[in-house]
């Protein structure tokens, strides 16, 4: 046996790419795939909107600073380590649930993206999240933290000033390792074949609990003391007890790794440094466990429902055979499920924590219909800006044989448009309907003009996702194995459309005292509800055909023609 | 065996099922098919060769009316697919190469759903829904949803469905690709049950074995043209080969990496 010596051979294999390298990678990938999921290159226009995101993290985090230096804040340490302690904790919490309350578990599929690669899956984990953290919403996240950081130090640290920053990054690791953690919990839950009974079981358990807890007592928050100073009632004593209290747990670390800079203890603020890295690495670890067992596990399931099996022999036409199978892939969409329970689960939680009384101390008795309209257009945003500005993703290769069965592109459309009419309406109206049952003490009359405002945003909404949908396409995957997501720009578009939607029920709601209000309201609502609809049906031919002439790159970027 | 109740009979009586004389086809202005010429004659079995990317999926499409021809004349048993498009759908069954199945629905759901597109009565969809499950051998996975089905069975699903309304035409694109010795041989007596009732086929395959079996026509793609086309017994002739893989050897040209060698490894010679 000889060796073809004339060729350059290698003579070891080449060296894996270092962390800094990896984590360089994903992000430029990260990068890349967000501009090709429209087949754009990045225009100025994105450029700005994307630079436009950046606003309200910005203006969080200086208004968080703005708090954090105020003379009732920093009258003294135990008021301010009460008041960081409480925003380290709502911004861990909301940073931990935030994969739940946006449905945004195909972000775990990142990381399977990369597995088949020479990758570690802790090297994974740990770069997929930091990349994630400059992600808009990441910033939206953090910003907060770092203003108060920033404001707590310039009233109260003096010295050991360099370990904050340290302190700080230890705590944005401990939030997103959670953050990971949780994310592969709810795609677990989402991808089970049981994912429907398992949501449902726990949004009932949740409303039951609801029912039976005592709401938490928040009144010390917002109420003024004798003298009607700002300390929001709570005297120096209080403060201290709370903040302690907050210290106990790990979204209070923080705040104690600071208090201890205060006083001068730097060997306590490494210890909370330490136990930070700790707790984010343990996080980090159970995603790891996660995203290995989920490896073994592929859904499978039967339907073992005769009646579910025979559903399209019953369907009455065409037409309804269309529109049934779009309810049922909404139906089995796990992340339609997720969505439509957020507004309740929400709910379940503004009574927990007695939120509907400190919105009637700071707006008045009257705030239940604005709140319940909020509320509302929230559980309608969720799902239209998830499904229906981007129609024909969960349709995957199917869209092909939909549009090589004998049926028009018009009816493909409208048999969408009515199954997405329904569950944006189911949506709305169940949300109004347990907020008035639930929560706040709403009049018939008030319910009956938030459900006809609610309704008003089906037609818009129905108009811009038709329009995105045909322009914009991007393709999902229901079982959560890719990740590909509208620009950010179309999705300010959708949003707008809904907001839009709603702005009449908004605006008439100012005027509510006015006199003989309903007696107007009423038909102003209907007349321009009736405006809608009459453009809806004026568009829709107009979207049948441009459906039409773009079906092949809509074929195209949903799936593989 | 496919009952005739199943297969109609073409509804037109032209006397090409498929003729395309000088066809083109762009996708983002990059040519694709570049004055395709193409006849498919009633009752044979068409094996559409050629290497990838020589624009036999595009000529699929173009045929079920999901694309549409920038330029040339294209007749679907007498019918032009881009004028009235419902007409030639309602004859023809499609299985293109990227299954186009809904994963979220069961495959008795899915056959149930096809045949309500094609208008067919409860009777009628049931009757055949049944049939074409046990011919592809998926009666006891008809109740399982299609995203836990394997790649074999996916396309045994796909064929079932695209039969349900008993089409005078059937395209297939690739029916054989990534699938499992059992599934094909599914497959095969499928598509012999389909020559024997003389329904029209014409399938794409790299496989020129399954093409010579089953084939009675064949043409050679290449580059957007078809280099040739004929009986399968005419063009073995005319090229002095003993079967298709010899004639597309002959008529298709090598690609450039033919004749390269990897570099990095080493090379061992015993």
């Amino acid at each position: 046996m000889t060796i073809d010596s004339d060729r350059d051979q290698p003579k070891c294999v080449a060296p894996l790419p270092g962390f800094i390298s990896h984590l360089y990678l994903l992000w430029q990938t990260r990068n890349q795939l967000s501009r090709q999921s429209l087949g754009l290159h990045q225009s100025r226009l994105q450029r700005l909107i994307s630079a436009l995101a950046l606003v309200p993290a910005c203006a969080l985090g200086l208004l968080s600073y703005w708090f954090m230096t105020q003379p009732s804040i920093t009258v003294a340490i135990d008021v301010s380590q009460f008041y960081f302690n409480l925003l380290c904790f709502v911004t861990a919490m909301q940073w931990i649930t935030w994969p739940v309350l946006s449905a945004g578990v195909e972000d775990a599929s990142e990381s399977r993206r990369y597995q088949s690669y020479p990758i570690s899956t802790r090297r994974l984990l740990v770069a997929t999240t930091l990349t994630g953290l400059l992600r808009p919403v990441g910033l939206f996240m953090f910003a907060p933290l770092i203003g108060a950081v920033v404001g707590y130090t310039s009233s109260h640290v003096e010295r050991y000033v360099f370990m904050v920053p340290l302190l700080l990054l230890a705590f944005i690791a401990l939030c997103a390792g959670w953050s990971q953690a949780a994310l592969y919990w709810v795609r677990d839950i989402l991808r089970s074949h049981r994912s429907g009974q398992a949501l449902g079981a726990l949004l009932i358990a949740l409303i039951v609990l609801g029912m039976l807890l005592p709401p938490l007592d928040i009144s010390w928050l917002y109420q003024k003391n004798e003298t009607g100073n700002a300390n929001f009632g709570l005297d120096l004593k209080e403060s201290a007890q709370i903040a302690y209290a907050f210290s106990r747990i790990p979204t209070g670390y923080l705040g104690e790794a600071l208090r201890a800079l205060h006083d001068g203890r730097p060997l306590a603020a490494m210890a909370d440094f330490l136990a930070m890295l700790l707790l984010a690495a343990l996080g980090l670890l159970i995603a790891q466990i996660q995203l290995s067992q989920s490896q073994h596990n592929k859904a499978s399931h039967s339907e073992s429902n005769n009646a579910m099996q025979a559903i399209f022999l019953n369907a009455r036409n065409t037409h309804a055979a269309l529109a049934l199978r779009e309810a049922l892939a909404l139906w089995r969409n796990p992340r339609a499920r997720l969505l439509l329970a957020v507004p309740f689960v929400l709910m379940v939680m503004f009574r927990l924590f007695s939120a509907h009384e400190m919105f009637i101390f700071f707006f008045g008795d009257n705030v239940d219909t604005w709140l319940m309209a909020v509320l509302a257009t929230y559980a309608a945003l969720l799902v239209t800006t998830t499904f229906t500005q981007n129609m024909f993703a969960e349709d995957g290769q199917g869209l092909y044989l939909l549009l090589a069965a004998p049926v028009t592109p018009k009816s493909i459309l409208r048999a969408k448009a009515q199954v997405h009419t329904l569950v944006i309406g189911l949506a709305g109206l169940s949300s109004t309907m347990f907020y008035a049952l639930y929560i706040g003490q709403v009049s018939l009359q008030d319910w009956f003009l938030v459900a006809l405002g609610i309704t008003l945003v089906i037609p818009i909404t129905l108009m811009v996702g038709l329009f995105l949908s045909i322009y914009f396409p991007v393709s999902t995957d229901t079982s959560l194995n890719r990740r590909n997501r509208q620009s950010m720009a179309v999705s300010l578009v959708g949003f707008l459309g809904t907001l839009a939607g709603t702005s009449p029920l908004f605006l008439l709601l100012n005027y509510r005292h006015s006199e003989a209000f309903y007696l107007w309201a009423y038909p102003v609502l209907v007349v321009a509800l009736g405006l809608m609809i009459a453009l809806y049906h004026y568009l829709l031919p107009i979207a049948g055909q441009q459906f039409n002439q773009r079906r092949e790159r809509i074929l195209a970027q949903i799936g593989r023609f | 065996m496919v009952t005739d109740a199943i297969l109609a009979k073409p509804h037109c009586h032209a006397s090409l099922v498929i003729e395309a004389k000088n066809i083109h086809k762009a996708f983002a202005n990059k040519p694709v098919l570049k004055g395709l010429d193409l006849e498919l004659q009633p009752a044979s079995v068409f094996a559409l060769l050629g290497p990838n990317g020589a624009g036999k999926s595009t000529l699929i499409s173009l045929l079920t009316g999901v694309a549409r021809a920038d330029q040339g004349y294209l007749r679907v048993l007498g019918l032009d697919p881009a004028q009235d498009p419902i007409a030639v759908k309602r004859q023809i069954g499609v299985v293109p190469e990227e299954l186009a199945l809904f994963e979220s629905l069961t495959g008795r759901q899915q056959l149930h759903f096809c045949a309500q597109l094609h208008g067919l009565d409860r009777t009628t969809s049931e009757q055949r829904c049944e049939e074409l499950l046990r011919l592809t051998d998926l009666v006891s996975a008809g109740n399982q949803l299609i995203n836990t089905y394997s790649k074999g069975m996916r396309r045994r699903l796909a064929i079932a469905a695209a039969l349900i309304h008993g089409p005078a035409l059937v395209l297939l694109d690739e029916p054989f690709d990534g699938i499992d010795v059992i599934a094909a041989g599914v497959i095969r007596e499928l598509l012999q049950e389909l020559r024997r009732a003389q329904v029209s086929l014409l399938l794409t395959t790299h496989i020129l074995e399954i093409a010579d079996r089953l084939a009675t026509h064949a043409g050679f793609l290449y580059d957007g043209r078809l280099l040739d086309q004929g009986p399968v017994t005419t063009l073995t002739e005319k090229y002095q080969q003993a079967n298709l893989e010899g004639v597309f050897e002959a008529l298709i040209p090598l690609p450039d990496s033919q004749g390269n060698h990897l570099t990095f490894y080493q090379r061992r010679h015993d």
